[in-house]
């Protein structure tokens, strides 16, 4: 049987499908695993007060302020797949920073691990996670249902975002058409994937090329991220839609990682996920 | 300010605000500010306590903490210890998976699957955190106690009042600090709110109602049917409080905090509705707790739907509290008295109503011009209780929630989870809140 459990967090929708012989473990399992969004959702929501970012951006460059390690884990995340990308994934380009080409981005914040603490070296940097916290959350969630032994899910936050574990029961793989491909298919199994398009946010798109400051345009293509980890996928996949494909930073993908492009329609961000979760070859 | 220069203050600002050649469009610039910095005077009358900052700077850096029970809650204590810079020197867990995730939560802690051998090891560890579930406190508490550490504890104290009894006795006759887990206590918005429960703008306590509302199957996920039997203790009728220990107990404290009252009857029924998965603890229930001067407490709580979260509700003759955890507002009645810094208050609809947010650091906010951003905690309850705590163990500072407060909620819990298994009355005496 297949159980669903759904939770509206970082500004869209997380959601998953999981299945097995025991209903009273997959609901407990499933119900921990968005536990774990929910925590990010509050401790990295850039827009609310209430927010881990919100402290850091208010202390500035004047203290370091303590983080959880969940937290910590992330932004080191951020700082090596900023370099990875060769500066094109930068969530310290928040929105304040816009058009502000004088701004160091991730390079102006300082992590220690040891003393698990972020400083801003430039008060006026803004950390915005919008392109690596969904994948972030749905690998933390994977892991909660791992641990409880749970061998067949689906999980995506917003449906850009996927984690595949095992395959459906019957199934060889997780069947997922992307909306913004003529109707394409990809099929996961104990695998990630992550789609990004410049659609969305008003008339410029929503994402910031760190580079410049300016926003990438909206009618650009979109850009899909396969491979092993969905952090990666989704930092990734911001990453090549700002860069753009024959730019060359596809060849510093990690090894297992794929990246294609997507066709950019009015929604290129959509996967759709659940009412294909059947349909797997 | 006291209070009467405070209103002082507000009614020449309303008398302002009410001529129209000052206000609305036609307003001057230097009337504006003028405007602003007279309400961000008037506003101090409802910042009585600390701002938000002051109470995260003076907790202690580094101080080294333990933390026993490592599920959901041990984990979040975790976290909010992180977020205030204390040291988790060690954690332990009996349960092996929930260690080994916990380890990724405090890579540099040292892990323990025996509490036994954290407190004879952990000799530089100050205070223990103790969020097993309920019904192992009361060994750990002495144990901790009885090896020099300040405790504390998560509410309710225990899941039988021999056991509460026995971790207040321990508490009391022990030099080190207890702090029992009551989150309401240590919140500045309900501080804010509590210090309104005592002036006119409140008056007289009329009647109360509050609910505590998520979907959950209050199931943890277990792989083999033993780890989910010990793992699954709130669903075990001889381990659990139920809702209304489980939850009810921090909920009825705070209404014990704001009223100086405890329930003298309690009637009670609830069933399982929603989770027919065998279990014999109530997914959801009704009570009616009746306090020394008749007015009741109204509370609901269920596992079944989330429609309203949590919240608590007293109505006054002159106003109304809705206080949510993170966020409070007051309703005012219509021939109430103005206060005055009410002009300025961010405000929110409910449908027909109009509450005035309560905001903690509300002065500081309002002189930066910034009182809508005070809307809502900057953390969670827990993180408040914390920080207290903390600041008690490092400069010797009052606790906020002892031992005795920690019973006498523990006792109304048990008392209310009895109505509810019982599906009648249960009597409350004097004799039975007192410690021994």
């Amino acid at each position: 049987m297949l159980y669903r459990g759904a939770l509206p967090a970082m500004g869209t929708h997380f959601e998953i499908v999981a299945g097995g012989d025991d209903p009273i473990l997959i609901q407990a399992a499933v119900e921990e695993a968005l536990e774990e969004v929910s925590i990010g959702h509050h401790l990295w929501n850039a827009f609310s007060r209430q927010s881990l970012l919100a402290r850091i951006h208010e202390a500035g460059a004047t203290r370091a302020v303590p983080v959880d390690a969940i937290t910590l884990e992330l932004l080191c995340h951020c700082v090596r797949l900023h370099q990875q990308t060769g500066g094109h994934f930068d969530p310290a380009i928040g929105t304040d920073l816009v058009r502000d080409a004088s701004c160091r981005g991730m390079e102006a914040v300082e992590i220690d691990r040891g003393a698990a603490t972020v400083r801003l070296l430039d008060p006026r940097c803004r950390i915005d996670l919008g392109g690596i916290a969904k994948g972030y959350a749905c690998d933390l969630a994977a892991q909660v249902l791992r641990d409880a032994g749970i061998e067949c899910a689906l999980i995506h936050g917003g449906t850009s975002s996927v984690v595949a574990i095992g395959a459906p029961p019957g199934r060889e793989d997780w069947a997922i058409e992307i909306v913004g491909g003529s109707g394409r298919h990809v099929f996961l199994r104990d695998e990630s994937l992550a789609v990004s398009a410049p659609s969305g946010g008003g008339g410029d798109g929503h994402i910031v090329d760190p580079s410049d400051g300016h926003r990438v345009p909206a009618e650009g293509p979109g850009v899909m991220v396969r491979g092993p980890c969905a952090t990666d996928c989704d930092a990734w996949a911001t990453a090549l839609t700002v860069a753009g494909f024959q730019s060359g930073i596809e060849q510093n993908l990690p090894e297992r990682y794929e990246a294609s492009p997507v066709e950019a329609t009015d929604d290129a961000r959509l996967l759709s996920l659940v009412s294909k979760q059947h349909s797997s070859r | 300010m006291t209070r009467a220069s405070c209103r002082s203050s507000a009614s020449s600002i309303v008398l302002g605000s009410g001529n129209p050649g000052c206000h609305g469009r036609g307003m001057m610039e230097t009337d504006r500010r003028e405007f602003l910095k007279q309400g961000a005077g008037a506003l101090a009358g409802i910042s009585l306590l600390p701002g938000l900052d002051a109470l995260g700077s003076v907790v202690p850096e580094g101080l080294p903490v333990a933390i026993i029970g490592m599920g959901r809650q041990g984990r979040a204590i975790a976290a909010e210890l992180q977020k205030l810079g204390a040291t988790i020197a060690a954690i332990c867990d009996s349960d092996a998976p929930r260690l080994t995730s916990a380890k990724r939560r405090v890579p540099d802690a040292t892990s323990y699957s025996d509490a036994s051998q954290l407190l004879a090891k952990e000799a530089s560890v100050v205070a223990v955190f103790i969020a097993t579930p309920t019904h192992l406190h009361r060994e750990l508490v002495e144990a901790a106690l009885a090896a020099g550490k300040h405790v504390y504890c998560e509410a309710p104290l225990a899941h039988t009042l021999e056991d509460a009894r026995a971790i207040a006795a321990a508490a009391r006759s022990s030099s080190q600090l207890f702090q029992a887990g009551l989150l309401g206590r240590s919140n500045p918005v309900y501080s804010l709110a509590r210090s309104f429960y005592r002036t006119e703008a409140f008056l007289k306590l009329v009647s109360m109602r509050a609910q505590c509302a998520r979907k959950t199957s209050w199931r943890q996920a277990a792989s083999t049917a033993e780890r989910q039997a010990r793992l699954d203790w709130r669903l075990d009728a001889s381990t659990s409080l139920g809702l209304p220990g489980e939850w009810g107990t921090h909920q009825f404290d705070v209404i014990h905090w704001f009223t100086g009252q405890y329930p003298v009857r309690i009637s009670g029924k609830g069933g399982v509705f929603v989770w027919e998965d065998g279990r014999k603890v109530a997914d959801t229930v009704n009570l009616v707790l009746e306090f020394p001067r008749g007015q009741c407490l109204e509370y609901q709580a269920t596992l079944g739907n989330s429609y309203g979260g949590r919240y608590e509700v007293l109505h006054g003759v002159n106003s109304a509290f809705k206080l949510a955890w993170s966020h409070g507002w007051m309703f005012k009645e219509a021939d109430a008295a103005t206060q005055g810094w009410e002009v300025y208050a961010n405000r929110q609809r409910f449908f027909n109503d109009e509450g005035i947010t309560l905001i903690a650091d509300a002065t500081k906010l309002a002189s930066q011009n910034k009182l809508k951003d005070g809307v809502g905690l900057p953390n969670d309850s827990l993180h408040y209780g914390i920080a207290d705590f903390l600041r008690s163990c490092g400069d010797g500072d009052r606790i906020i929630c002892g031992a005795s407060e920690g019973l006498r909620a523990t006792v109304v819990g048990i008392a209310a989870q009895r109505a509810v298994v019982e599906g009648g009355v249960v009597e409350i005496s004097p004799d039975d809140l007192k410690e021994a």
